[in-house]
């Protein structure tokens, strides 16, 4: 595990095409399964995180390190001059901005963030796949998540049907 | 198509405001249909006949919430016979059989017996909200059941008649 001056600990994490990142292990943290590997020591030099090509790895990096929590040493003075309520919107902000990309790109985005266990990541890129799909017909849905519709016209009838009458 | 683990399209749904986005989304292919049905966790029933209770529980059987209407509005003006049903007893029984996560239960306008309510006090122990809005057919013995049995620390309420 190396070390930097600041006496912060680093942790590097790799992915499968070849990128080494280095970041602070409270950043590395915000993630339940890295938490989890380190906790239990398993991540002595580099964490390898499999399925996560390095585009979508730093992004994932960009959201831990803005959402880690900055209290301690280093965020000590920002939690001092900045209201919890005002960094709450700014975060807000910040991810609005964030979770503006691609559909390809929020998907793989959401599979990262099952993979690595981060909460809040995960609860973004989901909400803001609701949001784009609720406003939008079924036909929508299915050609936007490329999903095929494996319904016999009579069982979607059947459930359309029941869905119409019986649950409103 | 990306795929996504079954637990973290359930984790997407849950994001769904309301019920009719719910059943739009049961209705794109057969493996949403089966996470949608599993991860339902309120149901709201307009009309008690529009569906078998049974279906109910066997389509939704992790339901923690069920509202179930009962007879018409006009009712309330003494304008619906007697003996035109509504009855909680069946759905009841359904869910004691197949649901027994159910932690909530509002019904409006329906004939709820004591029994059904001594069934419902003993069948679901994560019980704790019992809604009942103008309906009929218990008395004092039924009541004393739920309060006995349930915990119900958001307790029991009534309306109407």
């Amino acid at each position: 595990m190396a070390t930097r001056e600041a006496g912060k600990k680093m942790i590097m994490l790799k992915s499968p095409d070849g990128m080494e990142f280095e970041v602070e292990e409270a950043v590395a943290m915000e993630s339940q399964t890295i938490r989890k590997m380190i906790e239990d020591d398993c991540a002595d030099t580099a964490i390898l995180i499999p399925n996560i090509n390095s585009k979508i790895l730093s992004r994932v990096i960009e959201y831990c390190n803005k959402h880690v929590p900055t209290t301690g040493a280093t965020g000590a003075a920002a939690s001092d001059t900045v209201a919890p309520a005002a960094l709450a919107e700014d975060l807000k902000i910040w991810d609005a901005e964030f979770i503006k990309v691609n559909r390809a790109t929020r998907f793989n985005l959401i599979q990262a963030a099952s993979y690595l266990n981060i909460k809040g990541l995960l609860d973004l890129t989901s909400q803001t796949t609701i949001d784009t799909i609720s406003d939008n017909s079924l036909e929508e849905i299915r050609s936007f998540l490329s999903t095929k519709n494996d319904y016999l016209p009579e069982e979607e009838q059947t459930i359309r049907r029941e869905n119409q009458w019986a649950f409103q | 198509m990306t795929y996504f683990p079954e637990e973290v399209v359930e984790h997407i749904f849950s994001f769904l405001p309301a019920q009719c986005d719910r059943n739009t989304v049961s209705l794109v292919c057969k493996v949403w249909y089966e996470i949608e049905r599993l991860s339902r966790r309120t149901v709201f029933v307009g009309n008690c006949y529009a569906v078998r209770p049974e279906r109910v529980v066997l389509r939704f059987p992790n339901v923690r919430a069920l509202t179930v209407k009962g007879k018409p509005h006009f009712a309330d003006f003494n304008l619906v016979p007697p003996d035109w049903g509504g009855y909680a007893g069946p759905w009841i029984e359904a869910a004691a059989r197949g649901c027994v996560g159910l932690e909530e239960l509002r019904m409006k306008r329906m004939v709820v017996s004591d029994e059904s309510l001594e069934l419902l006090a003993k069948s679901f122990p994560r019980f704790r909200a019992l809604v009942l809005i103008s309906c009929e057919g218990f008395s004092t013995d039924g009541l004393a059941a739920i309060a006995s049995h349930c915990k119900a620390p958001e307790g029991v309420r009534f309306a109407g008649k």
